[in-house]
């Protein structure tokens, strides 16, 4: 894998909803490339034929019957949102 | 009678049982020498002693009506315990270690709290642990490290640090932690008690806010073999709100020792890993030879995909961490800043940027680097191959033996702040338990001996289900090792 970039630090900052201060990117990089560098021994496993895992025990798919169940009041829900109102969690604009 | 703080749990339903003394007096008891030690070990994230003492007094009152006898053959009742701050407790705050989720309050029990209510259990409070679960030291929580009572300049282990340390100091006789990669064993360790990871599925995860769902366990830690059983007991079993949870049947653990005739694995990439420190091999050798000598019989085995499991661990829990986390935005709970920003967006990344501490970050970007497009299949799609190749590894090995000893962590309680500017190298420290993990095995650990005065512990693994076998062979093995407790370095 080629190494990462600032603009890739960045990249990934913007994907996981994180802000990073402009003066800390060259640090991320040099660290998060430390680890996916330490990481790389994975590349040189022969996994043709091999299935992933997704779930250890496989216990099949967990259904039960289509009835309606009691769910949370509203309020006890919205009571530790930090803004909401008629009902709702309020958020700021989304569309300007 | 020892006093009510060092009293097994065995002891205090018997003592409760026979009147020997109230719910009340062992209750108040441990909430004074939390009183007394947790300004130095900082177990506790929060106690809540008025609503455990009035749960006493309700609980002793029971206790004198003429069918009270039927309340105390619940399993835990009038027993205080604590809980990781990572379950769910709807009369007590669930922060998770985070300055994100600093006062929330969740508005329902997690499955595992409202079994320990049913089993009425006295909860006296929440334990303090890396943020998230995610960290090896319990120094990584937004409200300070906790320091290993042992010596108080040592970390007691992570993530499950607070619940392995209150346990230690005698603050509480029990709690319960999770394991994602070794966050209930290791802190076992390095506290010098005893903590189990069940198998994947025993236990149920809903209420227990999630780091990486495919590994996620819920486990007790306690003293004592016999008292890590009666709190599993109380734990386990399907449940229709946590679909991964294992329909099968939980055994009644009958808490006999059993070595005699038991072959053990010794694998031979954990005793040749070049991170094993002398001191810990030594213990982890002294206690095979009385392992044998008490009839056990031991057998070389190998694992030949060990070396792969630290980043095949970091890469799938990384990724499943970066899609959990999604959730803390701002919105429905936790943290929303002051001046969040113009719109949505700007809330997102200003809620999760001050909310979030460095270590969550760095595995969020690691998880989302890991998923995004053009690299998923290189490293989460061969992560999860490589993890069948381990799990194979395991599945061969059970074969030929019946459990798997190895030590539960390559060294032992190291120094707070030693490992902060290397987040590799504290990763490191789990090479001996996420293995396990990946497998969804269930693993014990149980100290074995010492090293620099610290304890060391024993690593047990056993095939999947068969947590009965192992905490046989844990309590044989704890009988034929026969340790004296080791000693909180705080006095009483």
């Amino acid at each position: 894998m080629r190494e990462l970039g600032i603009r890739d630090v960045q990249s990934i900052a913007r994907l996981a909803h994180l802000r990073l201060a402009p003066g800390s990117l060259e640090g991320w990089r040099r660290q998060l490339a430390r680890i996916l560098a330490a990481f790389s021994a994975l590349e040189a496993v022969d996994v043709s034929g091999v299935a992933p895992t997704t779930h250890v025990q496989d216990p099949g798919n967990g259904t039960r019957a289509d009835e309606p169940r009691p769910c949370l009041p509203r309020a006890s829900v919205l009571a530790p949102a930090a803004d909401s109102a008629q009902g709702h969690f309020r958020v700021p604009r989304v569309i300007g | 009678m020892p006093s009510l703080t060092h009293q097994s749990i065995a002891d205090m339903r018997a003592g409760l049982e026979a009147g020997e003394f109230s719910c009340e007096e062992l209750t108040r008891a441990h909430l004074e020498r939390i009183d007394q030690v947790d300004d130095k070990v900082h177990a506790f994230l929060h106690v809540d002693a008025e609503g455990a003492l009035e749960r006493a007094r309700a609980f002793d009152g029971q206790q004198r009506k003429p069918h009270g006898s039927a309340r105390r053959r619940n399993s835990l009742a009038g027993i205080p315990l604590a809980l990781k701050d990572i379950f769910c407790t709807r009369d007590m705050p669930t922060t998770c270690g985070s300055r994100l989720l600093a006062g929330y309050c969740p508005p329902y029990d997690a499955t595992l709290v409202q079994r320990l209510r049913r089993a009425g259990a006295i909860l006296v409070g929440k334990t303090n642990m890396d943020e998230f679960a995610m960290g090896s030291s319990c120094e990584n929580s937004a409200f300070g490290p906790t320091h290993n009572p042992l010596d108080l300049s040592r970390v007691p282990g992570g993530s499950s640090g607070g619940s392995a340390a209150a346990v230690a100091a005698r603050e509480i006789p029990g709690s319960y932690g999770t394991d994602t990669g070794g966050s209930v064993r290791q802190p076992a360790a390095f506290c010098g008690i005893v903590g189990l990871k069940p198998t994947y599925g025993r236990i149920s995860r809903y209420g227990m806010v999630a780091f990486a769902s495919s590994l996620d366990q819920a486990g007790p830690l306690a003293r004592s073999v016999e008292d890590l059983a009666i709190l599993l007991d109380a734990v386990w079993g399907p449940d229709h709100r946590d679909a991964t949870t294992s329909s099968r049947t939980v055994p009644r653990t009958d808490g006999n020792a059993r070595l005699n005739g038991l072959v053990f694995g010794l694998p031979r990439e954990y005793a040749q890993s070049a991170g094993l420190q002398p001191g810990v091999e030594r213990a982890y050798q002294s206690a095979l030879a009385r392992v044998e000598e008490a009839g056990g019989r031991l057998s070389h085995l190998r694992l030949p995909h060990t070396d792969l499991a630290i980043p095949t661990y970091y890469l799938l829990a990384t990724a499943e961490a970066s899609a959990n986390l999604a959730r803390y935005d701002g919105v429905r709970y936790g943290r929303r800043p002051q001046q969040p920003g113009d719109d949505l967006a700007a809330m997102y990344e200003a809620s999760r940027s001050e909310g979030f501490g460095e270590e969550v970050q760095r595995r969020i970007m690691l998880g989302t680097f890991a998923l995004s497009a053009g690299y998923q299949e290189a490293f989460y799609g061969r992560a999860q191959r490589v993890r069948t190749l381990i799990r194979n590894d395991f599945a061969l090995a059970f074969q030929k033996v019946d459990l798997i000893l190895t030590p539960t962590a390559p060294g032992v309680a190291f120094a707070l702040g030693e490992k902060v500017a290397d987040p590799l190298s504290l990763y490191q420290t789990d090479l001996f338990t996420v293995p396990a993990s990946l497998a969804g095995l269930p693993a014990l650990s149980l100290p074995c001996g010492s090293s620099e005065g610290l304890p060391v512990g024993l690593q047990i693994i056993a095939p999947p289900f068969h947590e009965e076998r192992l905490l046989q062979a844990a309590r044989g093995i704890e009988k034929a090792l026969d340790l004296a407790p080791f000693h909180a370095a705080l006095g009483g």
